[in-house]
């Protein structure tokens, strides 16, 4: 095939696919759309290039970020480090409520029961209670 | 406020802010314009023809819609091609691959030399094949310029290129294109 020949070609290229492509009834159709669709606001199209230094720069800080982290306190609930409050189970509930009175006060006292209330609770709720208060 | 009948053939320019001033004749003469031209474009670069008009109408839509971004450093008309370019692209990814019509199935127009139009459809068939085998650019510049007939200065604009860069990429299309259908 010659140059020629190629250019020839590529100039009918699309000439059957329009044929039937009608410009008044596409016009009429955009026209249509653009009074009824509510215009959207367009976000600013930033450049590739800077979309891709701003994605680099996330995952670059990420990255950062991670590797100064100290290490994470484990969980004092997590079953490496059972909670002393396990041994609760076997107190009774006058030992319950010692150990309860020896708490510091709490900074808001409106928070935390009167501890002459205490003596109304059963060993169930003293231990519930003392949990609460582990946080 | 610009009026269309101050100017006989007003250009693309005159007809946007027409059109922006409100006159709704101005974008149906923008339309009538480009449509069939940005159809052949984005059949060139590999829309399905079931797809054709649906892109012609979404592409020139969206270009309504976004005039405010139209700084005129590019024609009108590149830039509308470069929205539907986009709008192929899209429609390429949710595809997932080029649908191709195979030759048996295209519509082929009736005629007075049947075997005549099979040839040119199947000439368009390769032609178009090996197009969608060239690089973004490759393919791009090739079709502006030889399908659409810009200039070099026109199709860097629009490709944010240089126009000898643009000059580069077509003579390399024509190269592989001229190897690719013998």
């Amino acid at each position: 095939m010659t140059e020629e020949q190629l250019l020839q070609a590529a100039a009918r290229l699309g000439e059957d696919a329009v044929r039937e492509l009608d410009g008044e009834r596409v016009a009429r159709m955009v026209l249509e759309r653009l009074a009824s669709e509510p215009e959207v606001p367009v976000r600013p199209n930033r450049p590739r290039v800077v979309r891709w230094s701003l994605g680099v720069a996330a995952v670059a800080a990420a990255i950062l970020l991670f590797m100064r982290l100290p290490a994470l306190p484990t969980s004092r609930t997590s079953p490496s480090s059972p909670s002393v409050l396990h041994e609760l189970d076997d107190l009774t509930v006058s030992e319950l409520q010692v150990l309860l009175e020896t708490l510091p006060p709490a900074a808001d006292a409106a928070a935390h029961p009167d501890p002459a209330s205490f003596d109304q609770l059963d060993a169930k709720s003293l231990a519930r209670l003392l949990r609460s208060l582990e946080g | 406020m610009h009026a269309m009948s101050d100017d006989p053939s007003p250009s693309d320019a005159a007809l946007v802010a027409a059109y922006r001033s409100g006159d709704q004749r101005a974008a149906a003469e923008l339309v009538a314009r480009h449509a069939k031209a940005l159809g052949r474009y984005l059949y060139g670069v590999g829309a399905p023809p079931w797809a054709v008009e649906d892109l012609v109408q979404e592409a020139l839509f969206r270009a309504f819609r976004a005039l405010a971004s139209w700084r005129g450093e590019a024609s009108f008309r590149s830039w509308l091609f470069r929205i539907g370019a986009n709008l192929r692209k899209d429609l390429y990814r949710r595809e997932g691959k080029r649908v191709v019509v195979p030759i048996e199935d295209a519509d082929v127009p009736d005629g007075s030399d049947p075997e005549g139009e099979a040839g040119a459809t199947e000439m368009e068939e390769r032609l178009r094949d090996g197009i969608g085998r060239l690089p973004r650019l490759q393919r791009e510049v090739f079709l502006l310029r030889a399908q659409q007939g810009m200039e070099y200065e026109e199709i860097s604009a629009s490709l944010g290129t240089t126009p000898g860069a643009a000059r580069v990429h077509y003579h390399h299309a024509v190269k592989r294109l001229k190897e690719m259908m013998g």
